[in-house]
């Protein structure tokens, strides 16, 4: 894939892959851009093995994610729920992310995978099926994190 | 109801993300300077795929080879309960160290095949 065409595409896509990361890392701007670039050369710099008969959007968020998954491991480890949800209310935030604030607490107490799981399904409308190819899950495991995500952010909004 | 209030938070969502436009332009910049890193990783596989092809023509010529040798070579004839010498100790050894260093070289003539293949695949 040529380069004005990779950059074509991922005009139309790359703001719902930034809402995607940021909400992912639940508020966090730059976080979320830092992760959002990284994802986005690697994306170019594997664009020659994209598939056509795949879909582009499958195939960046896929990446996006696993870049997600290495930036958790090499900065912060694996934080607890409890933990995040803590660094989300300590981190200074830009006016835009404290009218979100609500919500990022909340996506901050779901572990990673059905936090991604939810934002999938709820943010990009992704189907069950496109979310187990992005996160590299079964069909069975993507509907039980989104049933356990569902349940947990209904006990939030309850209170 | 509560199903339409998780749904109707996620829709509400629409964090400002700035100027695309502005973005896009520095994103730009950046895959220019990541083509080099392409360009090296694509040299990187054509080299690798021709050392590959490589250690499977040579693996299988040598392999091919050895075998040859293994087969027409007359020890093959020599009765296993003969009383044993030195020299029909060397003629029937040596055939089968050209047997084994045939398996070798056509299992890295294979390896070479599989690893070329794998690397054709992931251009």
């Amino acid at each position: 894939m040529k380069r004005e065409q990779f950059i074509a595409i991922l005009s139309s896509e790359q703001e719902s892959l930034r809402r995607f990361l940021l909400a992912l890392c639940c508020g966090d701007r730059m976080e979320a851009e830092d992760i959002a670039q990284e994802a986005m050369v690697k994306a170019y710099i594997a664009s020659d093995r994209f598939e056509e008969r795949h879909k582009f959007s499958t195939w960046l968020f896929k990446i996006a994610y696993n870049t997600f998954l290495d930036h958790k491991r090499r900065v912060h480890g694996y934080a607890t729920d409890i933990e995040e949800a803590v660094q989300v209310a300590d981190v200074a935030r830009t006016d835009d992310a404290f009218a979100y604030q609500d919500l990022y607490e909340a996506i901050a107490t779901l572990p990673i995978k059905e936090r991604t799981d939810i934002l999938l399904f709820y943010i990009n409308g992704y189907t069950v099926k496109e979310i187990a190819k992005i996160t590299g899950s079964t069909q069975m495991a993507v509907k039980q994190h989104l049933s356990r995500g569902r349940g947990k952010l209904r006990q939030i909004l309850e209170r | 109801m509560k199903e339409k209030t998780i749904e109707e938070m996620f829709a509400h969502y629409q964090p400002d993300l700035g100027d695309s436009g502005e973005y896009m332009a520095h994103l730009t910049k950046k895959l220019e300077a990541a083509e080099y890193a392409k360009q090296y990783k694509a040299e990187q596989t054509k080299r690798y795929r021709r050392m590959m092809v490589l250690v499977f023509i040579a693996g299988m010529l040598t392999g091919g080879i050895l075998m040859l040798i293994t087969l027409i070579h007359p020890a093959w004839l020599v009765p296993e309960f003969s009383a044993p010498t030195l020299s029909t100790s060397l003629t029937t050894v040596f055939p089968k160290v050209c047997l084994l260093l045939a398996v070798c070289f056509i299992s890295l003539g294979t390896t070479g095949l599989v690893g070329s293949v794998v690397l054709n695949k992931r251009r």
